[in-house]
């Protein structure tokens, strides 16, 4: 397990947790964003936001957000 | 029936060795093949009673005759037709690894397909269809994990089973004109009987049109066999010319292309990272680069810049000179009257006031719509959110902020592009402290009055004033009223694309008739309020100190003595100036009786160097303008906010300037 901040570029990953306020998770569960979630990390720009794609769509995640997500990468 | 036998064939690193293993157990010999040093090994095992024999073949990928190894393992299974031959397949890499397969499948051999290393397959989540392949190629197929064992059972009863098959050679399309050709060798071939070899005649076709040699050196040895060679050397000839390239890559190329096709219809892979980036991902990574975000973001402010203030500019100035026609037209054709007055000095200069905006504002909204539409302005967000961070803002409030220093207004309207109520609220009530370019006129004058050395650093300096206040107010007022996160960052990105000009027109006349309409009302009403103030009482001589703003000025000068310009000329200057910065200038002129260019040698009468800074850092910021209020009130729907925008700027402004001057003066 790790934040999302750190996973390098092209890497899938398995969402398990949202470390933060009711309105952090809400908004990330709006984006579709919930533990289980697989996405993709298309670009990672530490320490700046990082791209990630979700199935067809493409989300910026902040930077600092990105590290109080914590996933499992898969490959 | 006699001793089955069979061969194991396939790709180097395909697992054979391990197979062979796992199905001989230690029932192997070692020697070498006949004529070579290259390693023969045989094994046996019994399947449901019968004992199988088991040569393993040597690795390749596949059956030219150009190396050794390849001419044993092809002159084993021409010379000895074992009954199966099972060929192990790296399933994780199944372009490469059926040639082979296939090559042995024109052959006419028995074929197994050993769909090895599984294992790989289902850990990439690849689906192949088996049922669909065995079918294509009517081949038994058995996955394996032979690094397991797994599947070995199963291989050997398919392989028992498969020894009675009777098997036809795979036909391959080559295209129409080798398959005329091939056609007319095969009917050649079989008229002269294979010329006694035991090989399909289309594959001996096939291999002749190669101009395989070994085959050729064969023919040669057999009774006929130069006769098929002769006439296969001619169609060949023929065909060459008809292709216009090689024979034999071509149909090796032709050969893989079935292949492609084969694994096309039969595997299903989750896209790659390299294959999933889209056009959108690639330009992402350029305009999201750490290093050139920002850079690239700027430059894109800066044409944004410029072309708001350098292609509005001059349509503004026609405005401004068609409005002061008109209202010097009106007064002309009604004569002086307060009437007259009222319609040119309070409502053509009000409207006009409005409308010198109205240029600015479209193409500052045309350019900020195709930002957007093309997808941009989502990313701008994203490359100076950590910066904005640091400021306890979002990454979107930079764009207002920037554009702040054109024009307020602007600035203002772009917040709607914020999400967030919070983060707009608070960027919009920051914005009017990024100091405008109608401000730009007075520091001109004052700091070229009275700094000539030097005006460049002192309005410079104004400038930075007006950021460091906007940052420590965005910090305090997030403390008192917007308490908590920034909202977080994240955000679905669009793909890029190139906005239709249609879309762009029409966001840019939705937001800017929106101006038009609000803020226009607001700015009208201020203007004809100041209109009224200045006029009063009748008789008066518009805006001197006898005029109730003159009495205004002179009651509010008291307030701006600890700031060094406590007379009612100044009083009445900054209250003219709520209409427009601009308008600071050109009232000093009007209310000291003298044109703009003379002020520099009337204005040390009344002012210090000391007391013009101060009297810049109110200029720059006590108040928004009347019609940034206006805007502001129209994108906050709000008046506590507006009221607290302006309460705040005036506060400020006179603590600031009185701080300055005081401080000032014990230096």
């Amino acid at each position: 397990m790790c934040p999302l901040s750190v996973v390098e570029n092209g890497r899938e990953v398995e969402i398990l947790n949202i470390r933060g306020g009711r309105g952090l998770c809400h908004r990330l569960n709006r984006m579709g964003i919930y533990p289980g979630t697989r996405i993709t990390i298309i670009n990672n720009g530490r320490p700046g936001p990082l791209i990630v794609a979700l199935g067809e769509k493409r989300l910026g995640i902040g930077f600092g957000m990105a590290h109080r997500i914590f996933v499992n990468v898969l490959k | 029936m006699s001793e089955i036998v069979i061969c194991l064939g396939g790709n180097p690193n395909s697992g054979k060795t391990t197979v062979f293993n796992n199905l001989t157990r230690a029932r192997q010999k070692v020697g070498n093949w006949p004529g070579v040093t290259v390693e023969k090994k045989e094994g046996e095992f019994i399947a449901q009673g019968k004992r199988i024999k088991v040569v393993d073949l040597p690795g390749t990928y596949s059956l030219t005759a150009y190396s050794i190894d390849e001419r044993i393992a092809r002159d084993f299974l021409i010379k000895e037709h074992p009954d199966v031959t099972v060929i192990i397949v790296d399933a994780t890499n199944l372009e490469r690894n059926l040639y082979l397969a296939v090559e042995l499948l024109e052959l006419g051999a028995n074929v197994v397909i050993d769909l090895n290393m599984m294992d790989m397959v289902w850990h990439k989540r690849w689906q192949i269809d088996i049922g669909k392949l065995s079918q294509i190629l009517c081949v038994s197929i058995v996955p394996t994990v032979a690094s397991k064992g797994e599947g070995m059972e199963r291989l050997k009863s398919v392989v028992l089973s498969a020894a009675t098959k009777k098997v036809t050679p795979l036909k391959i399309d080559y295209g129409a004109d080798v398959e005329r050709t091939l056609n007319e060798l095969v009917d050649f071939i079989n008229q002269q009987k294979n010329g006694g070899l035991n090989v399909p005649s289309r594959w001996l076709a096939i291999k002749l049109l190669e101009n395989d040699a070994q085959i050729k050196d064969w023919l040669q040895t057999l009774p006929k066999g130069t006769e098929i060679i002769k006439r296969a050397n001619h169609l060949a000839q023929t065909l060459q010319d008809r292709l216009r390239e090689d024979i034999e890559s071509y149909l090796i190329e032709r050969r893989y292309g079935f292949i492609s096709g084969l694994v096309k219809e039969c595997v299903k892979k989750p896209l790659g990272i390299e294959e999933k980036l889209t056009i959108s991902d690639k330009i992402d990574k350029i305009a999201l680069n750490r290093w050139l975000g920002i850079p690239i973001f700027l430059l894109f402010m800066w044409v944004t810049f410029k072309l708001v203030f350098d292609m509005g500019g001059p349509f503004a100035d026609y405005i401004d000179t068609g409005v002061g026609w008109l209202g010097e037209a009106t007064k002309h054709i009604l004569g002086e009257n307060w009437f007259s007055s009222l319609l040119s000095d309070g409502i053509i200069a009000g409207i006009g006031s409005v409308l010198v905006f109205l240029p600015n504002i479209m193409i500052l909204f045309l350019a900020i719509g195709f930002l957007e539409d093309c997808g941009y302005m989502a990313r701008a967000a994203f490359v100076m959110d950590r910066f904005m961070h640091a400021l306890g803002l979002h990454g979107k409030s930079f764009i207002p902020m920037i554009l702040g220093f054109g024009c307020n207004i602007p600035g203002i309207m772009a917040t709607r592009t914020l999400e967030s109520r919070k983060d707009r609220i608070l960027t919009i009530l920051i914005n009017p402290f990024m100091s405008c370019s109608a401000r730009l006129p007075i520091y001109i004058l004052f700091a070229g009055t009275f700094f000539p050395t030097h005006a460049g650093t002192v309005i410079f300096f104004m400038y930075a004033l007006g950021i460091v206040v906007a940052i420590f107010t965005g910090l305090l007022f997030k403390r008192i009223f917007f308490k908590g996160e920034v909202a977080p960052l994240i955000m679905e990105l669009p793909p890029y694309r190139m906005p239709t000009l249609k879309t762009v027109l029409i966001h840019m006349w939705e937001r800017s008739s929106v101006f038009l309409k609000k803020a226009g009302t607001i700015i009208a009403a201020g203007v004809v309020l100041v209109w009224f103030l200045s006029s009063m009482p009748p008789g008066v001589e518009y805006a001197s100190r006898e005029s109730w703003i003159g009495c205004l000025g002179a009651l509010f000068a008291p307030l701006f003595k600890p700031g060094g310009f406590g007379f009612w000329q100044a009083a009445v200057a900054l209250i003219f100036g709520i209409l427009a910065k601009e308008v600071v200038v050109g009232t000093l002129g009007t209310l000291y009786g003298v044109e703009e260019e003379s002020l520099t040698k009337v204005l040390p009468k009344y002012f210090t160097n000391l007391s013009a800074l101060s009297f810049m850092v109110m200029s720059l910021l006590y108040i928004p303008c009347i019609a940034a209020i206006g805007v502001i009130k129209a994108e906050t729907n709000s008046w506590r906010w507006t009221g607290l925008a302006v309460g705040w700027s005036l506060f400020v402004g006179w603590i600031i300037a009185t701080l300055f001057y005081q401080l000032g003066r014990i230096f």
